[in-house]
């Protein structure tokens, strides 16, 4: 989830990056690579892919910084941005283009796109049959719901602001938001 | 209010202001249907939330971190010359609409309100006028009117024609001056010694 940050320091951050200051980048990125890392895999299932799209999202962050007007909804405003990378990620898959700069530079390696992302090892053995079926029920959902629930999770948005993120009536968004949480459910009480 | 299932699912979802959601509340308490609706919806989301909870977050790899620090490192370069320019240009484009709008402003205050005075009546409308409008403009000038109005002999004048140095507003009161002195002489009086 969006980590708790002290809105203040945000600020400070965001106005460092502005005037082209290294350090205030590496401490905007140490805060929200985790949250927006976590986003982007789970929702791609292409980690290698995600990690492509991190470094793009903070390279549009850097080139979009003059457009960004102090509201305090900095993490909204830097997930709306991942949240069109993997829309374009995906308008591409679509028309089954190669995707990512990964892509380009290793192009013998055959890629399962929507694979469930692996659990880390540890947290494997310790609860790794709930977090495999968690991540395929997530896998299984429809695009636009996986970002609807995504969204609302590690970027701690409004609905009203993914609703506006996605360019969906709000009605439309958090219907199904309620759908996808209600399959979740069912998939998961489903035995095997 | 009848029943609504979008307002409930708004209400559920935390999405409703507070006026709007005593209104849903209140709805509900009355309508076992909706109570039971909302009791729902409200479990389906905290149900659903918390198992996205259990996901355990996810890192990059070092080599990723690396390359993308890299890379914003270079964006950063690329971009801190274009950003001093243009703050450069904004501040001077700053400076250059706050001192139009100074000199607009006085021009106004001076098209709009100042005409030469002729007589004592003019003179005492001029003073709760024109030096009251003048009081708007800045809270110098409205100091200095204040002095001019409780004495006109006082320094302020001095203190205003240097304030704004060849200003259209410093023209005015010599004017004013002149009109003072032509005044004084109708009525035989002799205007006290100043300097500017």
């Amino acid at each position: 989830m969006s980590p708790q940050v002290d809105r203040e320091l945000l600020a400070r951050l965001v106005e460092g990056c502005r005037r082209g200051d290294q350090k205030a980048f590496e401490q905007t990125f140490a805060l929200f690579r985790g949250p927006i890392y976590s986003f982007l895999a789970r929702s791609t299932g292409d980690r290698h892919l995600a990690e492509d799209l991190l470094q793009d999202v903070f390279l549009r962050m850097i080139d979009n910084l003059d457009r960004y007007e102090e509201s305090g909804r900095f993490e909204a405003w830097l997930f709306r941005i991942a949240a069109n990378l993997v829309r374009d990620w995906a308008r591409r898959r679509s028309h089954g283009e190669r995707v990512g700069l990964a892509a380009e530079s290793d192009p013998d390696e055959t890629r399962t796109i929507d694979r469930p992302v692996e659990a880390p090892p540890d947290l494997a053995l310790m609860k790794g049959e709930e977090v495999r079926r968690l991540e395929t029920c997530l896998q299984r959902l429809d695009e636009e719901d996986r970002q609807v629930l995504l969204l609302r999770h590690y970027g701690d948005m409004s609905f009203r602001d993914i609703a506006s993120t996605l360019g969906r009536p709000m009605g439309t968004v958090l219907a199904r938001s309620h759908r996808a949480l209600l399959k979740i459910r069912e998939m998961m009480e489903r035995p095997g | 209010m009848t029943c609504d299932r979008d307002q409930l699912l708004l209400l559920a979802a935390g999405e409703l202001d507070a006026a709007d959601a005593r209104r849903v509340e209140r709805h509900a308490a009355q309508c076992p249907a909706c109570a039971r609706a909302l009791a729902g919806l409200r479990a389906d989301f905290r149900a659903g939330f918390a198992a996205l909870d259990r996901l355990p977050p996810l890192e990059p790899s070092g080599a990723a971190v690396d390359r993308a620090l890299a890379a914003g490192r270079q964006a950063l370069a690329r971009r801190r010359p274009v950003l001093l320019v243009t703050l450069h240009v904004r501040r001077w484009a700053l400076l250059a609409a706050a001192a139009l709008a100074l000199v607009l402003g006085i021009d106004l205050a001076r098209g709009l309100h100042y005409t030469r005075p002729r007589s004592g009546a003019q003179l005492d409308q001029l003073w709760s006028g024109p030096a009251g409008e003048l009081a708007d403009t800045s809270n110098r000038a409205a100091d200095l009117a204040e002095s001019v109005a409780a004495d006109p002999w006082t320094r302020a004048a001095d203190m205003f024609v240097a304030d704004l140095g060849a200003s259209n507003l410093g023209g005015q009161l010599l004017d004013l001056d002149e009109s003072l002195d032509l005044l004084q002489q109708e009525n035989g009086g002799a205007k006290e010694p100043h300097s500017y």
